[in-house]
Order: C-alpha cells, then sequence, then structure tokens
C-alpha cells in the first residue's frame, strides 16, 4: 500500500465515474458546459478530501450502528460549508451550480469511499484517496462536459468554435445526451482497458459493492467468491 | 438502555460539533453573502438603466407599486431618465425566472438582465446572451406584447421575439415577466414616474 498508488487508482483503474460507475447524477446532471463540469468537480472533491479526513481521523470512535447518520453529517456539514463559501465569495458560479450542490451530500462516491475506505485506512490515505477519486472524478466530468458542450454547443469555455453556421446537435445537452456519451466514455474506457490488461480486465459495469452498506459477511463472502468464480457460460 | 448510550452519546457529541462549525461559517459569511446579492442587485440595475447620475438603489430613489419595486435613475439636473424594476415569471423550465428591467419614462425597454434563473445549463440558461435579451430593447409601442413569434397568432409582433432554439419554454417565461412588468408600469405610470423620490 502505497500513497501514490491509493492517489493514482482513483484517476484510471477506480475512476468513480468511468470505472465504478458511481455518482452518475451530477456526472449526468451538470456536464452541460466545461466549466459547471470542472467546478462540481472540485466542489465534491473538497467535500471527499475533508469528509475522508474527517471519518478516517473518527475511524476507531463512531460505533458500528450509527456510523451511517455520523457520515452523512459530516458529509452534510462540508457540503454545507462550500454552499455558504461560495455563495459569499464565488457568486457567478454558485449561480450556475447552485442547485446541485445540496446533492453532494448524497453523491454516492462520498460515503461509499467513507464507508469502504476512509473509516478502516490510516489518514494520510484517506487524503490521498479522497485527492485521487476527486480528481479522477474532476477529470470525467470535465471531459464529459467538455465534449457536450463542443457538440451541443458549438462552443467551448463559452468561446464559440465553428462560427455561427455550425448547427449544434442539441440532443448533446440534453438530458439524452448525458447518456449516450457517458455510455461511449465506458466503451472507450472498458476498450482501453481490455488492450491493457490483455483481456483481463473485467469491464465497468454499475456495480454497488463500493457503496455497500452492509455489515452482512455473508453477503461480503458471497461477492468475493462470486468475483472469483471463471465466467461461466451465460 | 445500557447499549444505546454510547451510540447517542456519540451522534450527539458529533451533530454538536457540526453545528458548531456551521454556526461559525455561517456568521463569518453571512456578510460577503448578503453584500454579493447586494452587488448584483446593483449590477443589474446599472447595466439596465440609461445613463443616470444619481443612486437609484436608495431608498430615497425607489417606490414600491404592486409587488414591483422601481428604481429611479435620474440624470445630474435632477430629471427623470430611466426606471430599473425586477420582475418575475414562474413560467420557467426550471422555475422561476427573475428579470431586471430597465425602461425610458415612455415606457421603451433600454435594456433587460436575468438576475435569476434555474433552467438548463447551456441551453435555457441562453435566455441570458445578450442576442436574446437585446431583442426587448427598442419600440414604445403600446401594442407590443413581446410574445415570442411562435406564440403570436396573426400579425405578428414588431419586432418580434425570437424563441431560443430548443429553449421556447424559457424564452416565453421571460417574456411573460417582461410583458407583465411593463403591463404594471403602464397602468401606474404617473404616481412612479411622480416619484416620492423627488430629485437626488
Amino acid at each position: 500500500m502505497s500513497i501514490t498508488r491509493e492517489f493514482i487508482k482513483g484517476i484510471w483503474s477506480e475512476n468513480p465515474v468511468l470505472r465504478l460507475v458511481l455518482g452518475l447524477c451530477p456526472a449526468l446532471a451538470v456536464t452541460t458546459t466545461m466549466l459547471n463540469g470542472v467546478a462540481m468537480g472540485l466542489a465534491a472533491t473538497f467535500v471527499l478530501v475533508m469528509s475522508n479526513i474527517v471519518i478516517s481521523l473518527l475511524g476507531g470512535l463512531i460505533p458500528k450502528k450509527v456510523r451511517i447518520p455520523c457520515y452523512i453529517i459530516v458529509i452534510a456539514s462540508f457540503v454545507t460549508i462550500v454552499d455558504l463559501v461560495m455563495h459569499g465569495f464565488l457568486y457567478d458560479l454558485w449561480k450556475a451550480l447552485g442547485l446541485f450542490i445540496p446533492l453532494i451530500v448524497v453523491n454516492c462516491i462520498i460515503l461509499g469511499r467513507a464507508e469502504a475506505f476512509a473509516s478502516k485506512n490510516k489518514v494520510h490515505y484517506a487524503l490521498a484517496d479522497g485527492l485521487g477519486m476527486g480528481a479522477g472524478f474532476t477529470l470525467a466530468l470535465t471531459l464529459l462536459g467538455a465534449v457536450r458542450e463542443i457538440i451541443g454547443d458549438g462552443r467551448i469555455l463559452g468561446y464559440a468554435l465553428f462560427g455561427p453556421d455550425f448547427p449544434p446537435l442539441l440532443l448533446a445537452i440534453l438530458p439524452p445526451g448525458a447518456f449516450i456519451f457517458l455510455g461511449l466514455f465506458l466503451a472507450g474506457m472498458n476498450k482501453i482497458e481490455e488492450w491493457r490488461t490483455g483481456g483481463a480486465a473485467e469491464p465497468a459495469e454499475a456495480d454497488a459493492t463500493c457503496c455497500l452498506l452492509t455489515d452482512s459477511k455473508e453477503l461480503r463472502a458471497r461477492i468475493a467468491a462470486e468475483e472469483e468464480k471463471p465466467p461461466s457460460a451465460a | 438502555m445500557r447499549e444505546l448510550l454510547p451510540l447517542v452519546a456519540t451522534l450527539t457529541a458529533i451533530a454538536a460539533t457540526a453545528g458548531l462549525c456551521l454556526a461559525l461559517v455561517y456568521a463569518l459569511t453571512e456578510g460577503p453573502i448578503a453584500e454579493a446579492e447586494l452587488e448584483q442587485m446593483r449590477r443589474a440595475i446599472r447595466a439596465v438603466l440609461p445613463d443616470f447620475d444619481n443612486s437609484p438603489d436608495e431608498a430615497a430613489n425607489w417606490i414600491e407599486s404592486g409587488d414591483y419595486r422601481f428604481f429611479l435613475g435620474r440624470d445630474a439636473a435632477g430629471e427623470l431618465v430611466g426606471i430599473a424594476f425586477s420582475s418575475a415569471s414562474r413560467e420557467g423550465y426550471g422555475g422561476t425566472i427573475e428579470v431586471m428591467i430597465g425602461i425610458f419614462p415612455d415606457a421603451s425597454i433600454h435594456r433587460i438582465e436575468i438576475l435569476r434563473h434555474l433552467e438548463t445549463p447551456g441551453l435555457g440558461s441562453k435566455i441570458e446572451a445578450p442576442d436574446f435579451r437585446d431583442q426587448f430593447a427598442g419600440s414604445s409601442d403600446e401594442n407590443r406584447t413581446y410574445e415570442v413569434s411562435k406564440d403570436s397568432r396573426g400579425a405578428p409582433d414588431r419586432p418580434p421575439i425570437d424563441a431560443i432554439t430548443g429553449a421556447t419554454i424559457s424564452s416565453r417565461a421571460v417574456s411573460e415577466a417582461v410583458r407583465n412588468g411593463l403591463e404594471h408600469f403602464r397602468a401606474h405610470r404617473d404616481e412612479i414616474a411622480a416619484g416620492n423620490g423627488g430629485g437626488r
């Protein structure tokens, strides 16, 4: 276990959006422009890093039975802090993202990392994990936002790219476009992983294991067993 | 009962600490937030009024009528040169759209500015673009309804308002806000223009 590895894994091999397929609500909803993607990513990263640190520090003190409410209180507090600070000091950005900031509370990645990683690891690993996951999330949202803005609006960061005659493909910035482009991204990511590992990597699929909020040893064992099983003929 | 105690104690401690931190941050950001809101209002008033020399956002220079607050802009001689007011429509795609409207005393529009909206970013949010907003400026024609050209049956408005492609609902809501605001102004024009603001 090394700090660098905990950081890198969030960007590529365990990218929250493109590999773990978590946190799709903000990934789909706010990525109509590149700037929105960057800002949402950074706001979520801040919350993720801070909650990872606090939860890692509190790790041993929180009784198992009330850990979820405790995590949620910690996460919600940091989200409220982000909301207030942005409202006061980054007014225009706050106006653009206002609707989505409170939604960071229920972002699956943050609770998922708190449960699956921060609560079980030392604080510097939790910090690296939060930064890496946040960077991966930001990167995915930025790319998705950039592609949708270019295709759906003919602009990048608000600057027109193709002159006035460019007919934008409106669908790209409408909700269906988000699904379509995310799907293409996932497919591309899977293909690259396949090449990289010579076919050994499992394709990304919506998998709630990471977010699994259960203590059931039996269930965990079953999932582990299933993962080890060779792919059976379906 | 006994096993509940540590659970309750932990939750209480964490909630109390969180509450304390939030109170602190709230106290620190309260001022800047109020300032940012006010600044946004001032910026909009400045942007929509023709050249003026007083401070319309001071209480002495505005007058309330109906649900609206009219900010009166006067030139150096104390002459009324323009009026700014905000008007809202609930018919936006994402909820209420609030528009700051700047008019000349003859009720023709100088400029409009979008104060608040929750429209789809990159789509409905284009109501903020000058290309769309500038269409409202100009004519003092009493009969101009500011309807988007899709909606005007028979003779289209002169000049027409072109809705934003793919965002007709947002465009329609802006024109509704403008129309309602102007209607109110026209109905109470004399009392507003007379204004208790009284010079500078």
